[in-house]
């Protein structure tokens, strides 16, 4: 009867096969040397460096009651024209021509809260590291519900901009749905009026209007998301040249000195502190007194130094430098596979699903055997209330079963005990529950038809292998559905493979590709999973012939 | 439980009870839709040689091997909000529509696999295990409608995520008995379906059908 031979160690051989695909391969090196830069020649011809920013935007800059122009870009400003040691010459530039004007050579340099994305590093250069951080904040009512995830979010409205460029990325993301208006102030209003959920805007700009009185009682509570960094930009053709790397070095000494953190204070800017804390301390790291951040050959930081979004194949060597280059060559971004942070998550997410799934097996069957004994030695009474209680766990949905488990009873007893409910245990109990049913039913069957020609068979655990028979089809089939049924748990909130996907989706967009994956990779695991355990079946079976003759 | 509980059950009863109705739908929709599908899988996996066998084999693999929750949450972040076909005729795609073809994944997955197993046991003039097919495949569709719940993650207001906004709403005092009360919903139209299904399944004309189809289609059985 049994007939198919196991077969996870062709599933493996898929697997390997993948990776090595992915993993292997080339391996590319580009280097470069440092370039002349053209702008610095100028520069340093005139003793002037001109210095584009904005002067509306307090208190990173604008004009004080003696028309000078003020601000904490300005302080940077400095810094780099003594650094060349010329004079600073700051040219008042606004969101729609600073580029333009950077491309014609009215200016140098643009320090004008710009921050660094990819579509940017078309048109021009973005010096690394970044000197401060830029994301995108909701802004919501006194009155409306607190959410704490971008999640929750799925399915409302939210006010926003027309031509924001967070504004696709957000609401296809977390399936929001936007109303657009043309100015801040309509949006405002908009949203004090109920309109939409919540203000969809700059961490910046919400974190200054939480501050006025006409906002008080007015709460943004969700993490920032988008975060990108705030970049010094210079002329395209600059990339990689002497002028990239003086000022790149410096704002790495400024990072490193605690400089950005005393700007901080001093204009009173605090959305960005815990960032630049972060920065400081990330360019500081130092082995065998080396700093870890530092220039390689190429000329750019070590690739782990940099963000991944901004990096391009011809910069890094190996598995990254392969991912980037589909990227640019097809659109496909695979950035679970090539960068470092994402992959971390997804490979953590896949562990994570495992682990669920392995542990709720071994509670379905204990927990199936257990009862199905159980059952088959009591009274009828006894009898029905087992298969109550585990008809209950079948036919109630496991999410609400999570959710009544782990934020119902887990907040019941974190306060009436201080004992922390782990998700972790929570969904093993749940789908081992859920599916020990299942598992329950499949053993009385099968006891109920040995009971047609041994009349006294009663399961006990020295015969449960008779039962194996009818039963192993359908148990089979409910571990099937147990593998399927794991990725529920990502509602609360364990990092298994649908959150691991939904963050790394959430951070770079690409969705349909990450989607297309999730499925190919679960299509392999339920089948790893299948192959286990039909491995398993033909042991036992295998097991009984030997001992029952 | 006290009565200011039960008092607040019973008046957002009908509000919990018309996201239920939502999760019916879906679960009817997304077992009519899977079964139609699953059983022309089973029918070319049947009657057909070759390549079109296998791709019919690997299409039920697919879609047994894959979460119904990756299929919904694959539906309702791929399929557009809404196609234009032609001018000024637009095809919506609400999210209970995406939630029900998502779920439909399981139950396509579910059909052409147990259509076969009848169909090979049918052909062995093994009667008794091919009427196996209606207790598989009304287990079947007691997993789909249980696992309709999981359409409130992408955004359906059926009734746990009713649930979760009543109790986001008036805080986390009910939360326990609003969670018991919505999965009772579940639990008691599932034992009745479970029951309706036991009752059809043992009349003369479902215990019948084998040998009717044994008669009209004798050139199978060979």
């Amino acid at each position: 009867m049994i007939s198919n031979r196991p077969r996870f160690f062709n599933c493996l051989t898929r697997i390997f096969l993948i990776l090595s695909l992915v993993l292997g391969g080339v391996y590319s090196a580009f280097a470069a040397d440092e370039l002349p830069s053209k702008t610095l020649a100028k520069i340093r011809k005139d003793g002037v460096i001109r210095i584009g920013v904005k002067t509306d935007v307090p208190p990173f800059n604008s004009i004080n009651s003696s028309g000078e122009i003020v601000g904490l870009e300005s302080d940077i400003a400095q810094k780099v024209a003594e650094k060349l040691d010329v004079k600073l010459l700051k040219v008042g530039i606004t969101t729609e021509n600073r580029f333009q004007k950077l491309e014609v050579g009215d200016v140098d340099m643009l320090i004008a809260t710009i921050g660094d994305t990819p579509a940017r590093r078309q048109i021009a250069t973005g010096i690394e590291p970044g000197y401060s951080e830029t994301s995108v904040s909701v802004l919501f009512r006194p009155e409306a519900p607190l959410l704490t995830k971008w999640a929750d979010l799925r399915g409302k409205t939210l006010c926003a901009l027309q031509g924001s460029y967070f504004n696709r990325p957000i609401s296809e993301r977390f399936l929001i749905s936007l109303q657009t208006y043309k100015t801040v102030r309509d949006a405002h209003l908009a949203l004090e009026s109920g309109k939409c959920d919540g203000f969809l805007y700059t961490t910046a700009a919400i974190v200054a209007d939480l501050k006025k009185p006409a906002f008080q009682g007015f709460k943004s509570p969700l993490e920032p998301a988008l975060k990108t960094p705030w970049a010094i930009f210079v002329q395209r053709s600059e990339k990689n040249t002497e002028l990239d790397h003086i000022v790149g070095d410096l704002i790495v000494e400024m990072h490193r000195s605690g400089y950005f953190l005393e700007l901080n204070k001093k204009w009173d800017v605090d959305y960005s502190t815990a960032w630049l804390e972060k920065a400081k301390s990330f360019w500081a790291q130092k082995n065998n007194n080396q700093y870890l951040c530092k220039r390689i050959e190429s000329g750019y930081w070590t690739p782990e130094c940099r963000e991944a979004a901004l990096v391009n194949s011809e910069e890094v060597h190996g598995l990254q430098a392969i991912g980037l280059w589909v990227k640019e060559q097809t659109g496909l971004d695979l950035n679970f596979i090539y960068d470092p942070y994402s992959r971390g998550q997804y490979l953590q997410g896949l562990g994570y699903t495992m682990l669920l799934i392995f542990l709720s097996i071994l509670l379905s069957i204990g927990l199936g055997i257990v009862s199905a004994i159980k059952h088959d030695h009591s009274s009828e009474f006894t009898k029905k209330v087992i298969s109550f209680v585990m008809s209950y766990g079948r036919l109630n949905p496991p999410l609400l079963l999570m959710y009544l488990l782990y934020f119902g009873v887990g907040s019941w007893l974190l306060s009436s005990y201080g004992v922390q409910l782990p998700a972790l245990l929570v969904a093993v109990l749940i789908l081992g529950y859920y599916t020990s049913g299942l598992v329950m039913s499949a053993l009385l069957e099968s006891a109920e038809l040995i009971r047609h020609t041994k009349s006294e068979f009663k399961i006990n655990y020295h015969n449960i292998l008779d039962t194996l028979d009818s039963s192993s089809w359908p148990i089979k089939q409910a571990l099937i559905n147990l593998t399927k049924q794991s990725m529920i748990a990502s509602a609360i909130a364990i990092p298994e493979l649908l959150s691991a996907t939904n963050l790394v989706m959430a951070e770079k967009g690409n969705v349909f590709l990450l989607m297309t994956v999730l499925l190919i990779i679960f299509f392999f695991i339920t089948g790893f999973w299948t192959d286990i355990v039909t491995w398993a079946e033909t042991k036992f079976h295998n097991f009984r012939r030997v001992n029952h003759g | 439980m006290d009565k200011s509980t039960f008092d607040f059950i019973l008046t957002w009863t009908p509000y919990l009870l018309e996201g239920f109705i939502w999760n019916l739908i879906i679960a009817v929709m997304a077992v009519a839709l899977g079964s139609c599908i699953g059983f022309y899988l089973a029918y070319l996996r049947i009657t057909k040689i070759g390549r079109t066998k296998r791709i019919a084999d690997f299409i039920s693999k697919f879609f047994r091997n894959i979460p119904t929750l990756a299929f919904m949450f694959y539906a309702a972040f791929v399929i557009p909000k809404e196609i234009t076909l032609w001018d000024g005729f637009v095809v919506q795609f609400p999210y209970w529509i995406k939630a029900s073809i998502g779920l439909s994944a399981s139950s396509i997955g579910f059909t052409s696999q147990s259509m076969m197993v009848a169909f090979l046991a049918w052909k062995k003039k093994d009667y008794k295990s091919t009427l196996l097919f209606f207790p598989t495949w009304s287990n079947s569709f007691i997993i789909t409608f249980v696992a309709s719940s999981t359409a409130s993650l992408v955004g359906v207001s059926e009734i746990v995520s009713r649930a979760n906004f009543l109790i986001a709403a008036t805080g986390t005092h009910v939360m326990i008995p609003v969670y018991i009360y919505s999965g009772l919903f579940f639990v008691i139209s599932s034992l009745f379906i479970m029951e309706l299904i036991k009752r059809f399944k043992n009349t003369p004309f479902i215990e019948g059908i084998p040998e009717k189809l044994a008669m009209k289609y004798p050139q199978f059985q060979t």
